[in-house]
């Protein structure tokens, strides 16, 4: 029998696959998939795993968001993102945006009976039908701004590294110093490494601001 | 609303239709009395439910497919149906010709652990002990013969029950998350502070926004291991790093400040 780690890489395959004909200029990163959308916009699918279900079966979470390159790369310049792979700007499980609007998670069963192709390509459509068109409307700064604000489908230590980054490339450069001058008063007092890093991010947004502003 | 026979079915060539049910023009989906079916994907849009706290009440235990909350007729629509969105047998013609779906309208007690079987009501199954629904269908009953051949399905030895109860009791903390205006982000998140590292069942975020974490545990003096024990605890003093691929899968941030570990009993 397979790893569960080969298991995984193969309803991984599958779903590449099918979601290679709806977007041919797909490209995968481990478990996370782009696909441009249009300047500077990436379709964002990643697939969240849980491979250690008690009941040992495997359960598959899309999520599925927009990368804007532009956002990204800034977040990073300014230290406030070091993760390897391509990072979502703004991405939500993709449950949340089918009809039923709530967690799904599709379930794999290791066993030879078990059609994990059919799954795979189940879940492919649910992203074509459901996510593609999310990230569609969700592809520009403006909508990005829009849904980091409200933190519609994001959360709130995303928002803080982004909405600042999304504000600088928007040139509204006051809202952007404004922004970590909130965040930093809100989290006064904190010695933790999250803080920390958060207020260097922030100093650098302030002076990024006002370099932009001379 | 009719409901075409299974023997029906197998004329047409996209077996999904043959739900026999109202299709939403808007969403594509077929209304069942108890969950929306998308057709387009061959599965349902939100788990089985029961409104007893039993966590899969409507499951074959022999049969993993029917742990599969999602899938439609165990993934076989062209030989069985649903009337209802829970779960039904193959259907029986009476001595009046009319064919007849048996539905259950309350779930089946829990499989015994011995291994021993019981007789269904009308002796159609091992696993029918559910109070049940007749739904009558006047139609065609040509090649359903051979459904009502199926020999009971034998019954689980022990384990699997306590095994079942464990999945389930993330699936009750989901829903308590999302009853309170929450949203899911990840599963299975690896967390790192000075205490060590655990994986967290859930990573999500409440209603305000911000990302909480939490674990589910099944019965009330069900508590977290020592390591467990020791990461949350630092967490909730210097906070931790999210690593891993499921933690960038789900497009979570580096690190968080501190927070607590919030556990779920069932």
């Amino acid at each position: 029998m397979l790893k569960k780690q080969q298991f995984v890489n193969q309803i991984a395959g599958s779903i590449e696959q099918e979601l290679a004909v709806a977007a041919p200029e797909l490209r995968k990163s481990g478990l996370i998939f782009t696909f441009p959308l249009n300047e500077g916009m990436a379709g964002w699918i990643g697939l969240n795993i849980a491979s250690s279900r008690s009941d040992g079966l495997i359960g598959v979470n899309p999520v599925v968001g927009v990368r804007s390159e532009q956002v990204e790369i800034l977040v990073k310049q300014l230290g406030g993102e070091t993760r390897g792979g391509p990072s979502a700007t703004v991405s939500t499980a993709l449950g949340y945006l089918m009809p039923e609007k709530r967690f799904l998670e599709w379930l794999f069963e290791q066993s030879p009976g078990f059609d994990y192709v059919s799954e795979a390509k189940k879940i492919a459509l649910a992203i074509e039908s459901y996510g593609i068109p999310f990230m569609r409307t969700t592809a520009s700064l403006g909508a990005v701004i829009e849904n980091l604000e409200h933190l519609r489908f994001s959360f709130k230590e995303s928002a803080m590294y982004r909405l600042p980054v999304a504000y600088l490339l928007g040139d509204k450069l006051d809202l952007a110093a404004s922004y970590v001058n909130d965040q930093m008063q809100a989290m006064a007092g904190r010695q933790d490494a999250s803080a920390f890093r958060y207020r260097e991010f922030a100093k650098a947004v302030i002076e990024r601001a006002a370099l932009l502003a001379s | 609303m009719t409901q075409p026979a299974a023997g029906a079915c197998n004329t047409l060539s996209d077996p999904a239709r043959c739900t026999g049910k109202e299709r939403d023009t808007e969403s594509g989906n077929d209304y069942f009395p108890a969950r929306y079916y998308s057709s387009s994907m061959g599965r349902w849009l939100s788990p089985d439910w029961n409104s007893d706290p039993d966590p899969v009440p409507w499951a074959d235990f022999s049969d993993p497919q029917s742990l599969n909350l999602y899938s439609y007729l165990e993934n076989n629509p062209l030989s069985t149906t649903d009337p209802d969105g829970h779960v039904c047998d193959q259907g029986s013609v009476g001595p009046d010709g009319v064919f007849t779906f048996h539905c259950w309208n309350q779930p089946p007690p829990k499989p015994m652990q011995t291994g021993q079987a019981e007789p269904g009501d009308l002796g159609l199954s091992a696993y029918a002990f559910g109070k049940m629904t007749e739904i009558a269908v006047r139609g065609a009953i040509t090649g359903i013969a051979s459904l009502l051949d199926r020999e009971p399905p034998p019954m689980p030895k022990g384990g699997l029950g306590p095994v079942l109860q464990g999945a389930a009791g993330v699936d009750m903390a989901i829903s308590e998350i999302e009853q309170e205006g929450g949203t899911v982000v990840a599963r299975e998140v690896t967390v790192v502070n000075s205490a060590g590292r655990a994986r967290v069942e859930l990573v999500y975020r409440d209603a305000s926004g911000e990302l909480k974490f939490g674990e589910a545990k099944n019965g009330s003096t069900a508590a977290l291991n020592s390591n467990q024990k020791a990461v949350y605890g630092a967490m909730e003093k210097e906070g931790a790093k999210l690593v891993g691929k499921n933690a960038a899968t789900a497009g979570l941030p580096l690190d968080v400040g501190p927070t607590s570990v919030r556990v779920f009993k069932y």
